[in-house]
C-alpha cells in the first residue's frame, strides 16, 4: 500500500529519516529530469535536486499540509531553477563584456546560424542515431532559448505532466496566464523547429473533410 | 435574446481566431467538455486550423521523444549523507530542554559561559541550533511573558528615580502624593498638566532675586537631560 506524502512527512518531522529516504526515493528521478530540462545540465541538476530536497528537510517543522506535497517540492525545485539560470545570465554577460562581444538582445540569433550549418550539412549527420541525438540537442537548445517562465511552464507540462492548476500554483500565476505561456512557447518551438529543418511527421496524422 | 454559453462554442459560431489560442490547451486535454468538442468539430471543418494543430503536435512530440533523465546510482547515499549531518530540528517541549540547552552534541566545546556558546556558534555556523528551543510555542510564550516583565520593571526604576530632581509647584499635590513612586504614576497619567521648577536656579548665589523659572515639560523623562544641563 502506498504511504501518503503527507503521511511521510509527519513521520520525517518526528525524526524519522527513513521516510525521508522513502520521499527521496518517489521523487528523485522526476525531480533530477525536471531541473535537467530546465537548466540542460544533468550534473549541475542532481546538485540542485540534492538541494531542493535538503530545503525539504531543513523546513519540515514548518510544512503545513495544505496543498499537494508534490507541488510544494516542485516550487522549491523552480527557485533554485530561477536561481541558476539567473545566475548563470550574470556570468555569460560579464563573459560576452570581457570578451568585447556585442550582446544581442535574443540569444537565438548568435547560436542559429552555427546550428543551422550543423543540420544542414548532411556530412554531420552520417546515420540515424547521430540524427536523433543531434535533432534532441537542437530540441534542448530551441528550449532554453525560451523566456524563463515559458521554459518552466512548457517543462512541467510536457515531462512532467502537471496540470495548468498545478503549474499556476508552481509558477505563481493564474491559470489562464499558463495558457498563454504554454501556447506562446509551443509557437515560437514550432517556428524554430520549422526553421532548423526538423520534421516529424510519423504521429501527425490529422483527418480534414 | 442573449446568448447563452453554450451557444457560443457551436462549430459554426466557432471562428478560426477563436479557436487558434485555444489548441494548445486543447491538446492538453485543458479544456472544458464543451469547449473541447466544438474545437475538435471546428478542426473537423476547417483545414487551416487542423494544419495548425498538426504542427502543435509535431512539436509536443519532438519534445516528448526526448529521452528521459533519472538520477545516478550515487545520487541517494550521498544525499542521505548530507541529510544525516543537517539533522531536523525540532523544538523541544517546555521544561523539558534538559541538556539540549546549551548543546550536548558531541561537538559541543567543553568550555562554558560565553566562551563556550561563542565557540559552538562558530563551529556550526548555525546559530538555530543553540536557540532551537526557542521555536516551541510555549517557550516561545514564557520568552515573551519575560521579556515583558523585564521592561515593566525597567520602566518602573526609571520612573522611581525620576521626581527625586524635580519639585512641584503645586503643594496640595505633593501633599495628597507624598511618595516618589505615586507621583511618578500621577506623572505618567497626566503628564502636560505639571509644571516643574528646576531645583538648581533657585541656589544660584548671582541672581538671587531672579525669578522661579518655570517650564511647562510634557513629559519628565523626555527632559530629563535638558534639565540637569541647566
Amino acid at each position: 500500500m502506498l504511504v501518503a506524502d503527507e503521511e511521510l512527512m509527519a513521520q520525517c518531522r518526528q525524526g524519522d529519516m527513513s521516510a525521508f529516504e522513502l520521499i527521496v526515493r518517489r521523487y528523485q528521478d522526476r525531480m533530477v529530469n525536471y531541473i535537467t530540462r530546465v537548466i540542460n545540465d544533468h550534473h549541475r541538476a542532481e546538485d540542485l535536486a540534492q538541494e531542493a530536497f535538503l530545503r525539504v528537510l531543513g523546513s519540515v517543522q514548518r510544512y503545513r499540509p495544505k496543498g499537494q506535497f508534490k507541488n510544494w517540492l516542485y516550487l522549491i525545485a523552480t527557485n533554485l531553477c530561477r536561481n541558476e539560470l539567473r545566475n548563470r545570465n550574470r556570468q555569460s554577460t560579464d563573459l560576452f563584456s570581457q570578451l568585447g562581444l556585442e550582446s544581442s538582445d535574443s540569444p537565438g540569433d548568435q547560436q542559429s546560424p552555427v546550428f543551422e550549418d550543423l543540420l544542414s550539412d548532411s556530412r554531420y549527420l552520417p546515420d540515424q542515431l547521430y540524427e536523433q541525438k543531434e535533432r534532441e540537442q537542437a530540441i534542448r537548445q530551441q528550449v532554453d532559448l525560451l523566456p524563463e517562465n515559458q521554459r518552466l511552464s512548457l517543462v512541467l507540462v510536457t515531462y512532467q505532466e502537471l496540470s495548468y492548476q498545478e503549474v499556476s500554483q508552481i509558477i505563481g500565476c493564474s491559470v489562464s496566464a499558463v495558457k498563454s505561456l504554454i501556447h506562446r512557447a509551443r509557437q515560437k518551438l514550432k517556428r524554430k523547429l520549422i526553421e532548423i529543418g526538423i520534421e516529424e511527421s510519423s504521429n501527425a496524422k490529422i483527418q480534414v473533410r | 435574446m442573449q446568448k447563452s454559453k453554450s451557444d457560443r462554442f457551436t462549430p459554426t459560431q466557432m471562428f478560426c481566431k477563436e479557436v487558434k489560442p485555444q489548441l494548445s490547451s486543447y491538446l492538453d486535454q485543458e479544456l472544458p467538455k464543451l469547449e473541447m468538442g466544438a474545437v475538435g468539430c471546428h478542426l473537423r471543418n476547417c483545414s487551416d486550423c487542423a494544419f495548425e494543430m498538426m504542427q502543435m503536435r509535431q512539436v509536443h512530440s519532438v519534445l516528448q521523444r526526448a529521452q528521459p533523465v533519472s538520477a545516478s546510482s550515487t545520487f541517494l547515499p550521498r544525499l542521505m549523507q548530507k541529510a544525516t549531518a543537517l539533522e531536523p530540528h525540532r523544538p523541544i517541549p517546555l521544561f523539558q530542554r534538559g541538556n539540549h540547552f546549551p548543546p550536548t552534541r558531541s561537538d559541543s566545546p567543553t568550555k562554558s559561559g560565553v566562551g563556550r556558546m561563542s565557540k559552538y556558534i562558530r563551529k556550526n555556523q548555525s546559530i538555530s541550533r543553540c536557540f532551537g528551543w526557542v521555536e516551541g510555542k510555549a517557550n516561545r510564550l514564557l520568552v515573551v511573558g519575560l521579556s515583558i516583565i523585564f521592561a515593566a520593571v525597567l520602566l518602573m526604576v526609571r520612573f522611581y528615580d525620576q521626581p527625586t530632581s524635580m519639585t512641584p509647584v503645586f503643594a496640595s499635590r505633593v501633599q495628597s502624593q507624598p511618595s516618589d513612586l505615586g507621583l511618578a504614576l500621577s506623572v505618567i497619567t497626566s503628564p502636560a498638566t505639571y509644571v516643574y521648577i528646576n531645583p538648581r536656579q533657585m541656589s544660584t548665589v548671582d541672581s538671587p532675586i531672579q525669578p522661579i523659572q518655570k517650564q511647562i515639560l510634557p513629559h519628565p523623562m523626555l527632559f530629563r537631560s535638558k534639565l540637569s544641563d541647566q
